[in-house]
């Protein structure tokens, strides 16, 4: 678990300059990554016949990214015992009725 | 904020309003039932709506509560000790330091030499002034024993140099003479800090 917003956030505080400096690189890559990946295979990712593909997609990653900031700034440091009602209870079962919508619509 | 805010000490008291958190589950039903309707209330999605406000008002509105600061400083207190400056008269234009060797004396970590001779028209001037800040601490003991109010602490607080030298000779702690309209005059011992009243803040007392 990460604690980025309190004062000592793990492993972070024993590292500094260029050391620290490579674990957030490190970290902004994996979201770089992770926002590219997501804007390709949710969000339709680049559409080479349109003029302005290479702007769109751009915007996608753009959202991603400010997407995840904006996450971490919302809720610094969300206690593990809530995100598992999160994840189990809310978005687990949102997950299995999206699967039952998308199997009836190929049934029909 | 007036002083009639001020002295209202019973904050808290007024704006606290109790929290209607109904009534906790007891069977399943209910709790099942309580979970979707978690689910479909999105009151985390009312969290995402604070924070872009904040930052709508901190962008465009100017609300910002950040300093930039290698472009941007707070102001310090008058009573922070930082390195010296070393003030000249106003009138003349000459320093003010009188070569009394108050401050060499009293530095409790031996850090000022200083050096004084008489110039043709017998008057005490100052040949050679150095404080070495690699021992300096800073103590303010000069600023306060200096009977002429030559030597006070400044502002500089940012005290990485590439070479140590720079900030320790009399002339780099001296008002440059070009800069003397410009030259604050030390406020004093127990000044407050120019921002003071933006400090001030009630203190939440419920008693």
């Amino acid at each position: 678990m990460e604690h980025e917003a309190e004062v000592v956030s793990g492993y972070a505080t024993e590292y500094s300059g260029m050391r620290w400096g490579m674990f957030f690189i490190g970290e902004y890559a994996n979201m770089i990554t992770i926002s590219i990946i997501a804007a390709i295979v949710f969000l339709g990712g680049y559409d080479a016949a349109s003029t302005f593909g290479w702007l769109f997609i751009m915007l996608k990653i753009a959202f991603f990214f400010f997407l995840m900031l904006w996450v971490r700034a919302a809720w610094p440091h969300v206690r593990p015992d809530q995100l598992m009602w999160l994840c189990w209870k809310v978005l687990m079962p949102l997950a299995l009725v999206n699967i039952l919508i998308t199997a009836l619509v190929i049934l029909l | 904020m007036s002083l009639e805010q001020f002295k209202n000490r019973n904050v808290g008291i007024q704006n606290y309003t109790t929290l209607d958190l109904g009534k906790s589950p007891e069977t399943g039903m209910e709790q099942f039932t309580q979970v979707v309707k978690r689910t479909f209330k999105g009151d985390l999605f009312a969290g995402l709506g604070v924070i872009m406000k904040a930052m709508l008002k901190a962008l465009f509105k100017g609300d910002m509560h950040t300093v930039k600061y290698p472009f941007e400083k707070l102001p310090i207190s008058p009573r922070y000790r930082a390195i010296h400056d070393m003030l000249r008269l106003l009138e003349s234009g000459n320093y003010r330091c009188i070569g009394c060797g108050l401050c060499e004396k009293i530095c409790i970590s031996n850090c000022i030499t200083m050096d004084t001779r008489y110039d043709e028209e017998q008057r005490k001037e100052v040949s050679e002034y150095t404080i070495n800040f690699g021992r300096c601490i800073f103590c303010g003991y000069c600023a306060e024993v200096c009977p002429e109010l030559a030597i006070v602490h400044g502002g500089r607080y940012e005290n990485a140099a590439e070479q140590r030298a720079g900030f320790s000779l009399f002339e780099d702690m001296l008002t440059p003479i070009d800069k003397l309209n410009l030259q604050q005059e030390y406020d004093g011992f127990g000044a407050v800090s120019p921002n003071a009243d933006e400090n001030i803040k009630q203190t939440p007392l419920a008693y």
